[in-house]
């Protein structure tokens, strides 16, 4: 190559790039400060009366929406505390489909919790942030919490039918915080050289953050293709493949008719033996197998499940809060009986 | 119902084995296309054998491919078994597939042996350079320790930015990795190396010397908050045959030290490393792949008889935008033949690598390098130095995403440029580097 054409040449190259450069670089991502969160969440009054109250979004199936949560969203002091939130119709009308929260963590991040409700608003399933799950960051997915579960759609008739969520958080899931794994250390790994021995990230939880949900048709294991393309599993070719940390274990849930423990494969587990079968919520799955192993249940979910059964008994709809204590055990409360036995006895 | 329950567990059977039979397929790969100002393609300094002792970006002349196929066959009750493969393919980029394929009987003059065959896809050479399986929970004395047998990357350390492989003891080996021991963890390993031997007091040109190497390390050795160090010691000797050892042979022997202090750093790390390597094993402290070879015999009078290196590197944050990669390395070394006319050769490198992220994609790229060397035949010390910079596309904001797409626009200077008719002169490319 001549001189004059290589510099004509390297000249166009340098300013293709610089040009490919300055296009619409995207808007970085500002998390809200948790602290400053912390306290604007104290001075903030409860938006509604009740849950019922809420301003509820509605999604559609196979839709996706960012959701920022932050000093702007309404607050309710839920039985589990006090938190902002994020209030969503689920779609009517629709077969059984899952739902995928990603709480985007940075140096902060929201642990989220989902509430679900019923067609007339009233709380029927709990899913606590400790079953959310960390992701790390891979590619364009950043480090996340996830939480993801199926809404049962098998039934329409069934009263205890999902058609609410609302996206919180508890007190006590915004005192705790996340390990995140160092990038350097997944490149090491996939480069077959020893991670760098050095602490891990942390993001401490924060009352608001940036919040992705998405609703997909099918239930979260007849999804679990679409979890690998979400998770660091888009190098696996022949099924899914277990994630390389053992933290970031995928897709695990907490459903009425599922439970399992944090780390555990994602086991369809039936409702356990003993119980009484007419009031499983999924009639289809009725045969007593072996309760899952415990599951640690956080306090506060503890505290929230015990503080829903005893308002459904003091509304007077027992089979509600029975089923609220079959759930809570199996999710592992210890004290869900109990608070229905005190309840029921603080009637007369 | 009985029905849609023996579907429901049909069909989560059919997704636990596919979970179980799951391949990993993970991989590195760097190929790319260049140019320079005097025409033709551009001249590289260093190649991933070498290292790159001013820097890789804008210095890869070749195409390297790794594939990792890894898969877990086992994992109940704390017992896991798991086998990973890696073929490996690599060719400089000359006269390879597509670059000729329109004349299949153009012959490539790089091929001595012209067999007929369809030269336009030669120019390539593949191995199998991992084949390994791994077991956990399965020695009773450390359940919580992985026993391993095979063909692999063994604990390999290095600084990426140099493709500089400052430890590296892989090959056919058996070990047991990860024995929680004190305050740290023990790794013990037995790996082989094979050496032609044609050079030495005795010249059995062709023979074959099998070397012994035995690898203890010590890690997590916690020194104060966020720092942690690591010792290594690799011990090498030469497995002579009776055949051989009547012949008289040589059966040198030798040892390789390292000690390693990381800690966190400016939301990275910086590492601290020194090294001391003697006898059989006295080139690893100073050249790239430290700890691969023990030589029963050195190659030549230059082979080192003794090394000496320290380096410091690590990748920081220096802001929100702005992620530096550096490192800083002194080896000096004493060669077996010391009529040499340098015969306590040094080495020296600084690299700097800055990048400035524009967005989660794209990034401005800069890497500055200088070496200096002696060359131990003629007693001269010769520079290189280096400048580039490159617009990057990757998949994510950090220093470590992959895949990268970049072009690259930069010059090398000083003596071994002048050697090679290549000082100041400009060049440009675009390459792919790619993890996964």
């Amino acid at each position: 190559m001549t001189r004059n054409k290589f510099s004509l040449v390297a000249t166009g190259f340098l300013a293709a790039s610089l040009f490919l450069g300055s296009v619409a670089p995207a808007a970085a991502y500002d998390e809200p400060s948790a602290s400053e969160l912390v306290s604007s969440l104290s001075q903030t009054n409860d938006c509604c009366a009740s849950i019922a109250e809420f301003s509820f979004q509605p999604m559609a199936i196979d839709g996706i929406v960012d959701l920022m949560i932050d000093a702007n969203s309404p607050a309710y002091s839920f039985p589990s505390g006090k938190s902002y939130f994020a209030a969503i119709k689920l779609p009517d009308n629709v077969p059984t489909f899952s739902v995928y929260i990603k709480s985007r963590a940075k140096k902060s991040v929201f642990a989220p919790a989902a509430l679900l409700l019923d067609a007339n608003r009233q709380p029927v399933r709990v899913i606590p942030a400790a079953a959310a799950r960390y992701t790390p960051a891979e590619m364009l997915d950043y480090d996340s919490l996830d939480l993801s579960f199926t809404i049962e759609r098998s039934y329409l008739d069934n009263p205890k039918t999902e058609y609410y969520m609302v996206i919180l958080t508890t007190p006590a899931d915004m005192a705790g915080q996340t390990q995140m794994i160092h990038p350097a250390k997944l490149a090491a790994e996939r480069s077959n050289t020893v991670p760098p021995d050095i602490a891990d990230p942390i993001a401490r939880h924060s009352p608001g953050g940036l919040i992705n949900v998405e609703l997909r048709s099918g239930t979260v294991e007849s999804n679990a293709d679409f979890l690998s393309r979400i998770g660091n599993t888009v190098n696996s070719w022949f099924g899914v493949e277990e994630a390389p940390f053992q933290q970031a274990t995928q897709g695990v849930q907490v459903t009425g008719s599922e439970a399992t423990a944090g780390g555990m494969s994602v086991v369809p587990v039936q409702p356990a033996s003993g119980g009484d079968l007419q009031r499983s919520p999924t009639p289809g799955m009725q045969t007593p197998v072996a309760r899952p192993a415990a599951v640690d249940m956080l306090p506060e979910t503890e505290a929230f499940y015990n503080q829903l059964i005893t308002t459904k008994v003091d509304d007077g709809d027992i089979d509600a809060a029975m089923r609220l204590v079959e759930e809570a055990e199996r999710a592992g409360s210890k004290t869900a009986r109990s608070a229905f036995v005190d309840a029921v006895k603080s009637l007369k | 119902m009985t029905q849609i329950k023996a579907l429901s567990a049909a069909v989560s059977a059919v997704l636990l084995s596919a979970s179980a039979m799951a391949v990993d397929f993970h991989g590195y790969a760097r190929a790319g296309m260049s140019t320079t100002d005097d025409g033709g393609e551009q001249t590289c300094y260093g190649s991933g054998g070498a290292g790159h002792l001013a820097g890789r970006l804008a210095d890869e002349c070749d195409t390297y491919v790794e594939l990792q196929f890894g898969q877990e066959l086992y994992n109940q009750g704390g017992k896991k078994f798991r086998v990973e493969f890696m073929p490996v393919f690599t060719s400089e980029n000359d006269f390879q597939g597509n670059s000729a394929q329109w004349n299949s009987t153009y012959n490539n003059p790089a091929n001595s042996d012209n067999d007929g065959e369809v030269n336009a896809w030669r120019g390539g050479d593949w191995s199998m350079r991992q084949a390994y399986a791994a077991a956990e929970g399965v020695v009773g004395f450390a359940p919580e320790a992985t026993l391993w047998a095979g063909k692999r990357f063994y604990q390999r350390k290095d600084i990426h930015i140099m493709d500089w492989y400052y430890l590296n003891n892989s090959g056919y080996g058996v070990g047991l990795e990860n024995i929680e021991l004190g305050a740290g963890k023990l790794s013990v390993a037995w790996i082989n190396m094979d050496q032609h031997v044609s050079d030495g007091t005795v010249d059995y040109s062709n023979d074959i010397v099998q070397n012994n190497k035995l690898d203890v390390r010590y890690s997590g050795i916690q020194l104060w908050e966020g720092a942690s160090l690591e010792v290594a010691a690799i011990y090498g000797w030469a497995d002579l045959t009776e055949t051989q050892d009547d012949a008289g042979y040589d059966d040198e022997d030798g040892y390789f030290l390292t000690a390693e202090i990381t800690h966190g750093l400016m939301g990275g790390f910086n590492k601290i490393v020194v090294q001391y390597a003697a006898d059989s094993m006295g080139d690893s402290a100073y050249d790239n792949h430290g700890g691969e070879s023990t030589l029963s015999t050195p190659w030549w009078g230059g082979s080192k008889e003794s090394s000496f290196r320290i380096i410091d590197w690590g990748v920081v944050n220096l802001g929100e935008k702005i992620e530096l990669g550096y490192s800083f390395m002194y080896a000096a070394a004493e060669t077996f033949d010391d009529t040499l006319a340098e015969d306590e050769p040094t080495r020296m490198s600084v690299v700097f690598r800055p990048m400035y992220k524009w967005d989660d994609v794209m990034k401005t790229t800069l890497e500055v390098g200088y070496t200096e060397e002696d060359d131990v035949s003629s007693g001269d010390s010769n520079d290189l130095s280096k400048i580039v910079v490159a617009q990057e596309w990757s998949a994510g904001p950090s220093f470590w995403s992959r895949p990268s797409i970049r072009l690259y626009a930069g010059a090398f200077f000083g003596d071994q440029a002048e050697a090679r008719d290549d000082d100041g002169n400009l060049r440009i490319g675009a390459q792919m580097e790619a993890w996964w």
